[in-house]
């Protein structure tokens, strides 16, 4: 050890400060619980984004296999589809107008106002949670 | 505590005993704190970075393997964010000194006790202009007594470089002092 590396030494022992300010632990604890509340949303976010990303993906197959196999639409020829594909009124016709069709149509619809209800009351709770905490 | 019992109670806080990470706070606190503060500027500032540091270690808990100690894994994180936190706020930083106490010179007469006080001084100012990882670096060796092993696993080098970046700082440092000591003494 050289000259220099005493006088470090030295000069490091006097600027040591270890000292823990007050509350230090409870102020680490109370950003670890924020953390993890911001952690838990973006997963969830993440995940309703995956899930939207899928469903998205399904109804494009679905759409897809229902113009190829049921409309005989020519995906490479998407251009001018309604004047190419024969009896378009009356496809569709079959497609909505049938019982069946109809019955899926409402349970669709229903689903739909389900999953709308659950969200709007979901917020509510939520808002109400928060202002709770609040206060 | 020993490092078998530290890895104990990660294992406890990763099973769910979230509350014993106090424990390790407390312990490690002390150091990190001295060592951020050796590095960012600003008291508020310093304390900010080091609770991150506890924050960061906390949710990257799972990550860590046992490889090297728990306190050499913490000095990592806290290398990482203090020198980037300092290069941000580098225009603005407080220079070193004035935080600084001078060791005790009781035992010198006054002329050698003022000389070695005025060495001191310049010696903070010449820390104070060397790049933030820089100062990390010679705060673990000198102030934290980190080993070379330690120090390339904190901030990623091999022990070749460590020991050449630390004979340059030394280097540098002694060529600032000396250049400091001949506008100050002529």
């Amino acid at each position: 050890m050289d000259e220099m590396d005493k006088l470090l030494k030295d000069a490091f022992s006097g600027m040591d400060d270890s000292s823990v300010p007050f509350g230090f632990a409870e102020k680490i604890g109370k950003k670890i619980d924020a953390a993890a509340v911001k952690k838990a949303d973006r997963e969830e976010l993440v995940r309703n984004i995956l899930l939207a990303v899928l469903f998205a993906i399904l109804f494009m197959t679905a759409l897809f296999f229902l113009n190829k196999y049921f409309f005989n639409i020519d995906s490479v020829r998407i251009s001018g589809i309604f004047s190419e594909m024969p009896d378009f009124g009356g496809k569709m016709k079959t497609l909505f107008g049938s019982g069946d069709s109809v019955l899926w149509i409402v349970i669709g619809m229903n689903v739909a106002l389900l999953l709308l209800a659950e969200r709007i009351l979901a917020r509510k709770l939520s808002a109400r949670d928060k202002n709770r905490s609040d206060i | 505590m020993k490092r078998e019992e530290e890895l104990k109670i990660i294992e406890r806080i990763l099973n769910g005993e979230t509350a014993l990470y106090n424990q390790l706070v407390n312990l490690h606190a002390p150091r990190i704190l001295s060592v951020v503060r050796g590095v960012v500027s600003g008291r508020e500032d310093a304390e900010e970075v080091a609770q991150d540091v506890f924050v960061k270690a906390y949710f990257s808990l799972k990550s860590f393997r046992g490889e090297c100690s728990f306190s050499t894994w913490l000095f990592r994180i806290a290398f990482n964010m203090s020198v980037s936190k300092a290069r941000q706020r580098r225009t603005e930083h407080m220079p070193v000194e004035n935080s600084a106490s001078i060791p005790d010179t009781s035992s010198e007469s006054r002329e050698e006790s003022m000389d070695r006080e005025n060495r001191f001084r310049m010696l903070y100012k010449a820390i104070d202009e060397l790049e933030p990882s820089d100062r990390f670096l010679i705060l673990s060796f000198y102030n934290h007594e980190k080993s070379i092993k330690e120090i390339c696993d904190i901030c990623g080098m091999t022990e070749s470089n460590v020991k050449v970046r630390l004979h340059r700082i030394k280097k540098k440092l002694g060529v600032m002092l000396g250049d400091k000591m001949e506008v100050c003494y002529g």
